[in-house]
């Protein structure tokens, strides 16, 4: 049997007359999310200790380095395709999802000028789930960068990622895999290693090698408490305004490239009031900290890692990071359905855009073993009839 | 930046105090744990059973959801025809009811066995028994 839905309604067991209603059942197993994502280090002096002259100009007239930066991410389901084997045993899902980000950086130089990047983009991601034990997923994220403070070209790239994710038992998955990422502030092409041991809705320890490391410990479904260790970083487009490249200053040179990125380590909370909204506070060390400055000109025709003619490791920090995401319509039941919740997990940590902003698994469901102590009608009127009493 | 995030961390305690924490779908979660621990299932069985099961629970509300749309609103009978639609709705209801739990008994049966199948049936009835006496305890 195979079902295919694509934004149409379509009720199977509805009622014969045209007259009546007909209640939409859910097509998808994603719901439309939105996250909203705040992240900020403060400001250090940067450390001018060992660089060579034309360095120590550059990191003089920078003087200090720190960051602020907003997110808007989106993603929805397309279309979903559910398969069924002949016989029934098995069940397999093909999901298609668009996915949007907008993001604003501002980097806070006290020497130069304050600037404004912002990075856009739209993007697709596939995910097959055989049904069995492997999951196949593929995203790519085309976007601009632009400097919107002064004068620059907006600039085209693209990340991308293709995994494999297998699990051979509830309790342990790898994954498989490439991308192609600046969030370790450079154009990088990595293989994509993740190991994780522990159940989903348990207590696991994964590690998703290039994006994060993390102890996640769902104390119930609302309230969700993890300790991470996770890059975050990009490459932007930067309005030579302030001088920083002093070579062929000219109208080519308008536009430099900064890249950057930080390894986050800390706490985080997340609290899921109900299964539409959740919120979370992260904070903790910013550590092993990188920023640089990569010649438009001089870079034109290298497709792999960019050249910087600046480039520094700004001290420790603290940082704090807070997010708010929204879900939103209904999707089909997926308790207990391992696939699913690997293909969510996989959705979750690869974000939207290139980031690494993850919004949180608070959509795979922690079950509840207690006995109901009070139900309402509403909650039980799918599950009892009146001949039940 | 240290004013914006006065103003995150504030914004964020007063939405913890505000919201009450997670209800939907609490009955639906514990339905869930509660077969789970009785119907004793292989990793390879729960990988193919739960998926097939849940697309049998949301057929089942979709079945319910769709005759309260169109029976609940109504508080009295204009004439017999109406009256007699809705005992004909009625009965379709409970006849595709019975047709989906025939259909998916057999599905379940060739995933799990029939003693498992067997075990599943006790163990919603046991479940609804719980939730059954516990709705009269707290009933009006």
């Amino acid at each position: 049997m195979l079902s295919l839905n694509l934004g149409l309604s379509c009720s199977f067991y509805a009622q014969d007359s045209t007259k009546q209603k007909k209640i939409k059942e859910p097509k998808h197993f994603f719901n439309t999310t939105i996250s909203l994502d705040y992240y900020g280090k403060p400001t250090i002096d940067l450390n001018l200790k060992g660089m060579n002259p034309a360095e120590l100009a550059i990191g003089q007239h920078l003087k200090s380095y720190g960051v602020a930066q907003s997110n808007l991410s989106f993603y929805t389901p397309l279309a979903t395709i559910n398969k069924f084997n002949k016989d029934s045993s098995v069940n397999s899902n093909f999901h298609l999802l668009f996915t949007g980000n907008y993001i604003v950086l501002q980097p806070q130089f006290a020497g130069i000028t304050d600037h404004t990047l912002v990075k856009y983009g739209l993007g697709i991601r596939a995910i097959y789930n055989t049904g069995k034990k492997s999951i196949f997923f593929f995203e790519t994220s085309p976007f601009v960068t632009q400097d919107i403070s002064y004068p620059s070209e907006g600039i085209i790239r693209l990340s991308g990622t293709l995994l494999w994710s297998f699990s051979p038992t509830n309790g342990f998955n790898f994954r498989l895999g490439a991308t192609k990422s600046f969030m370790w502030g450079n154009r990088f092409y990595l293989p994509f290693i993740g190991i994780r041991i522990g159940r989903l809705d348990k207590v696991n320890f994964s590690l998703q090698f290039p994006r994060i490391a993390s102890l996640n410990i769902p104390i119930s479904n609302a309230v969700r408490f993890s300790v991470f260790t996770k890059p975050q970083g990009g490459v932007y487009n930067f309005s030579n305004y302030d001088t920083i490249y002093k070579i062929n200053n000219d109208k080519a040179n308008k536009t430099i490239h900064f890249g950057r990125y930080e390894v986050l380590t800390g706490l985080r909370l997340d609290v899921v009031p109900n299964k539409w909204l959740n919120f979370y506070l992260a904070t903790g060390f910013s550590t092993g900290n990188y920023m640089a400055f990569y010649s438009n000109t001089y870079n034109k025709g290298n497709d792999l890692e960019y050249w910087d003619f600046f480039s520094t490791s700004p001290g420790n920090t603290y940082f704090i990071n807070a997010g708010l995401t929204l879900r939103f319509g209904k999707t089909k039941s997926y308790y207990n359905n391992r696939n699913i919740y690997e293909a969510i997990d996989l959705n979750n940590t690869i974000d939207p855009g290139d980031n690494n902003v993850n919004p949180g698994n608070t959509n795979i469901p922690i079950l509840k073993k207690k006995k109901p102590e009070r139900v309402k009608p509403s909650e039980v009127q799918d599950l009892i009839d009146l001949n039940d009493f | 930046m240290k004013f914006k995030i006065k103003y995150i961390i504030i914004l964020l305690l007063t939405l913890s105090f505000k919201v009450t924490l997670a209800q939907n779908d609490k009955v639906e979660s514990m339905k869930v744990a509660f077969i789970t621990k009785e119907v004793n299932l292989t990793t390879t069985e729960a990988q193919s059973f739960w998926p097939i099961y849940n697309e049998y629970n949301d057929k089942v509300k979709s079945l319910r959801k769709n005759f309260r749309a169109n029976n609940d609103s109504k508080e009295d009978f204009a004439n017999d025809k109406e009256a007699e639609d809705f005992l004909n709705a009625e009965l379709k209801l409970k006849q595709n009811e019975v047709d989906l739990r025939k259909e998916y008994t057999e599905k379940f049966k060739k995933i799990i066995g029939v003693k498992k199948t067997a075990q599943l049936r006790k163990a919603e009835d046991k479940f609804l028994r719980i939730v059954i006496n516990t709705a009269k305890g707290n009933g009006p």
